[in-house]
């Protein structure tokens, strides 16, 4: 059909039609040329095979428990026959989770208050005692609780603990420290 | 009877897809990367149909990290209002809880709960995944056992207070 015999207005619409279906037929030089090979077919195969056996990536937490890796630190704990109450450790918190409250030193009374919800888990207390008396061991993380008041841990004798509950320090303790 | 029924299809809906939103008041990012790592395929918190929503209108669990700065204050205040009830909060990280090293800082109120009502704490500097997972769980366990809604409505009661800006 000769273009020529059409209204002016078809000839411009047919005009760029054309132009159109050149544009988009012409193949782009940089186009990637995909080709499958016998290759990639395996390669898929072999996947698809590993996937339908292997096990699950996802740790069943809830469930099983497993053991925290061999350094985690985790809850602090405070072991009252080696501590001389020097207080490096409250020193050195950089959180301020840590009080020692002296009732009687020669006696070795000792109350170690703790605020879990403070700690860093840092580990520089621990690096800090010279007797060696703070750990923190690795698998006590479980700590997420319902309410905040669980979160203050008190280590010592349990008479020595009620007393600083208590708000007052025993009549018979020669000093007493506030924190 | 039929108040029973429903109110057990609510408790079994609220417990099986407890679905997140994620926000960092001040925090460091240690935490909102632990929090990110626990929802990756290897903690895969979407076992326990967590899912984190862009937004706080389409969610139930608002995951809270860092300390609560003056300047994120109303921040928090508002995304805790915009979420619908019955809405459940979850403080994630030592500045969560307490403020952290922050706490007693100028510019920082104190943890989640100086602010907002929270419903379970987790401790750690970042915690790890499976801790948040741990904590997670006691949330969940407190929504089915009903204790969270009964603490919530305790709650509703008091009007969320606005602590004065500088009043630590």
């Amino acid at each position: 059909m000769d273009i020529h015999a059409l209204p002016a207005g078809l000839q411009t619409a047919a005009r760029l039609l054309d132009q159109w279906a050149v544009e988009t037929t012409t193949p782009e030089p940089n186009r990637l040329d995909v080709r499958i090979d016998a290759t990639d077919l395996l390669a898929a195969a072999k996947g698809m095979v590993k996937a339908m056996i292997h096990r699950p990536v996802t740790q069943r937490y809830p469930f099983e428990r497993l053991a925290a890796p061999e350094r985690f630190r985790s809850k602090l704990q405070w072991n009252l026959n080696e501590c001389t109450g020097c207080g490096l450790c409250v020193k050195d918190c950089p959180a301020n989770a840590i009080d020692v409250v002296t009732l009687d030193r020669k006696a070795k009374r000792f109350v170690f208050r703790y605020h879990v919800d403070r700690c860093t888990f840092c580990g520089q207390c621990v690096a800090t005692c010279n007797k060696h008396c703070l750990s923190m061991p690795q698998d006590d993380w479980e700590l997420a609780a319902l309410n905040r008041d669980e979160f203050v841990v008190f280590y010592g004798n349990e008479a020595d603990v009620q007393s600083v509950l208590a708000g007052s320090t025993d009549p018979d303790a020669a000093t007493s420290a506030a924190p | 009877m039929w108040e029973n029924v429903l109110e057990q299809i609510k408790t079994w809906a609220r417990v099986n897809s407890p679905w997140a939103i994620h926000y960092n008041s001040g925090s460091c990012n240690g935490c909102d990367i632990e929090i990110l790592a626990t929802l990756t395929p290897r903690y895969d918190a979407e076992r326990l149909g967590v899912k984190l929503q862009g937004s706080p209108r389409h969610a139930d669990v608002l995951i809270c990290t860092g300390s609560v700065t003056r300047q994120s204050r109303e921040r928090l205040i508002r995304v805790y209002e915009q979420m619908p009830e019955p809405k459940f909060v979850v403080a994630v990280g030592a500045c969560a809880l307490s403020g952290g090293v922050f706490r007693g800082c100028y510019n920082i109120m104190g943890g989640i709960d100086e602010v907002i009502p929270v419903d379970v704490f987790v401790p750690g500097c970042p915690p790890r995944p499976e801790a948040i997972l741990d904590g997670i769980v006691k949330l969940l366990t407190e929504i089915k056992t009903g204790e969270a809604l009964a603490a919530q409505a305790q709650r509703r009661r008091i009007p969320l207070s606005l602590p004065e800006m500088g009043a630590v």
